[in-house]
């Protein structure tokens, strides 16, 4: 039973995996038929007994006395997170669907940034195209002679890692420019909090940088009991104090509610206990 | 592997959270419904709202940008209901999602929402956008719809990231009203800069129960903040007997030295 579920490699059992898909798209469209057909009073007990179900693995995975970090259920961790993912492998069928159409009107209709839409298209299906190549058949020529030796590895990588990958950087490094106009308004002094911010961050600024360190470096380091008093008036020990007694302590503060509430949510879920589930809304 | 026997103490405790939780949700839903403090950020949902339809532009949407966990839930679960007041309002919504999963809960959200206001015409397929799955993409993205169509306000309640800002700030550029919430504790800052009105830590769990005054989530509420008394004294106990180990280390009276700072900071690790 644990074997069936388990991933199977394509090159090498190339029956078995795509007898697999088949059986999945099977049993997917048979749920989907049974949701469908049972009258509607049902259909909230019956995923209503699938969340509960689901939820249970991991509730007695976890209670459940364990042995060297292991249980009878520890086993069953990669079958259960596998199931998962196939289920959501469904969904990501759905959104590009969703995505091509939207785009691919817009581009017939060539509606107002109908370019951009084009774009998307086209870089979808390169990227699906070559991705897919790369895959099955990564040394095949694509390109050759006059000096050139090009396979759909070379294209795969080119537009990976010489697309996606350094507009992914370019976007991360605005980051830098919108933190800069974002602590700029922050830090203007209107209030009292504002300027114990505009203070607070002042301090751990400084207390980061050399030249922060500099300004009080004429203090006792602190090595000596008669003078150790004196050290805690040196910026990056001020700009320590900062973090780890105020800074730390608040955060945990958060966490904590953050959990609590995490913890409720994921009760009232696992449990249905929300009447009428899809928030309010009667499956 | 972490399980329970790995810290008995630790499992108790969440076991009779779980308890006191539920039974709070099981004493509300029969008719015992609590009251909870106001929250200035979820006040100020229908003052966005109002000004966006004044402006004539749409209010934008992002549900975070992970899969569907319990913090997109309980974002989407918000933007439900504030898609539901936009469409009493006659307004549109654009909702960008960086999830499959999510995108299609969200499409049905909305669009109930817009049957329950009565205004089934005003939506369509386009109102919630699947853009990627991709981190800075998606940044990118939807910081150009944001600029292309000037929504009036912006509600980004979810799990965001290293992205967050470039949200908040282009939405600050362009003008639009901007409330936020998320249960990423890194990105509070970083919204309180750039957003109008920010909901933090457990509000953020909170925020259904406050705008729907649902039984089921305002008992939720009554058993977190029981818990959180509970955690609380924990805490201060903790640091109690720790001073008192301090001291009694410090001046050498090591019968009083009793060593329970360490069983507390064990209770307390996970």
């Amino acid at each position: 039973m644990k074997k069936f579920f388990q991933p199977i490699n394509v090159h090498e059992h190339p029956g078995a995996f795509f007898a697999h898909i088949a059986l999945g798209l099977a049993v997917m469209f048979g749920v989907l038929a049974v949701l469908h057909v049972a009258p509607k009073q049902y259909r909230k007990s019956i995923i209503a007994v699938f969340t509960f179900l689901g939820g249970l693995y991991y509730v007695a995975e976890f209670f459940l006395p364990a042995k060297g970090g292991s249980n009878r259920l520890t086993q069953y961790n990669d079958l259960v997170a596998n199931i998962f993912t196939v289920v959501g492998a469904y969904a990501i069928g759905l959104g590009v669907i969703s995505l091509l159409q939207m785009h691919i009107r817009k581009v017939v209709r060539t509606s107002p940034g109908w370019g951009n839409s084009a774009a998307l298209v086209i870089s979808f299906f390169a990227m699906t195209t070559f991705g897919l190549l790369n895959a099955y058949a990564p040394k095949k020529v694509l390109l050759h002679g006059s000096g050139m030796h090009v396979t759909n590895s070379d294209v795969f990588n080119f537009l990976f890692a010489g697309g996606i990958g350094n507009f992914g950087s370019a976007i991360f490094s605005m980051i830098a420019f919108f933190i800069a106009s974002a602590a700029y308004r922050a830090f203007r002094i209107r209030s009292l909090e504002s300027s114990l911010l505009m203070t607070a961050a002042l301090i751990i600024m400084l207390g980061s940088v050399g030249f922060g360190t500099v300004l009080t470096n004429w203090l006792p380091l602190g090595d000596n009991p008669k003078t150790e008093f004196w050290a805690n008036f040196r910026i990056e020990n001020i700009a320590q104090w900062l973090l780890l007694q105020v800074n730390t302590p608040a955060q945990r503060g958060i966490l904590f509610g953050i959990t609590l509430g995490e913890l409720a949510m994921a009760l009232r879920l696992w449990l249905s206990l929300e009447r009428g589930s899809y928030f309010d809304k009667e499956v | 592997m972490l399980h329970a026997n790995d810290n008995w103490h630790v499992s108790g405790l969440v076991v009779l959270i779980s308890f006191i939780i539920v039974l709070n949700v099981i004493i509300a839903q029969q008719g015992k419904v609590p009251t909870i403090r106001r929250i200035p950020g979820l006040n100020a949902i229908d003052e966005a709202i109002g000004r966006a339809t004044e402006m004539g532009r749409p209010a934008l949407m992002i549900p975070g940008i992970t899969g569907l966990d319990v913090g997109t839930l309980a974002g989407l679960s918000i933007l439900g209901h504030i898609a539901r007041s936009i469409a009493r309002f006659g307004n549109k919504v654009i909702l960008l999602s960086a999830d499959p999963i999510v995108t299609g809960v969200a499409e049905e959200t909305v669009r109930d929402a817009y049957a329950d206001a009565g205004r089934q015409d005003l939506y369509t397929d386009d109102d919630v956008r699947y853009l990627t799955s991709e981190q800075f993409a998606f940044a990118a993205g939807a910081a150009g719809i944001i600029n292309r169509e000037k929504p009036g306000a912006a509600f980004l309640f979810g799990n965001f990231f290293a992205e967050s800002l470039i949200f908040a700030e282009t939405g600050q550029q362009i003008g639009a009203i901007q409330i936020a919430g998320t249960p990423q504790t890194e990105q509070i800052p970083f919204f309180l800069a750039a957003c109008d009105y920010v909901i933090i830590g457990e509000e953020y769990y909170a925020a259904s129960a406050y705008i729907t005054r649902n039984p089921t989530y305002l008992g939720s509420i009554v058993g977190q903040d029981i818990s959180k008394l509970i955690l609380i004294t924990m805490v201060l106990i903790g640091v109690v007997v720790a001073s008192i180990d301090q001291y009694a280390g410090a001046h050498g009276l090591h019968h009083l030295s009793i060593n329970l700072h360490k069983y507390y900071l064990d209770l307390l690790k996970t």
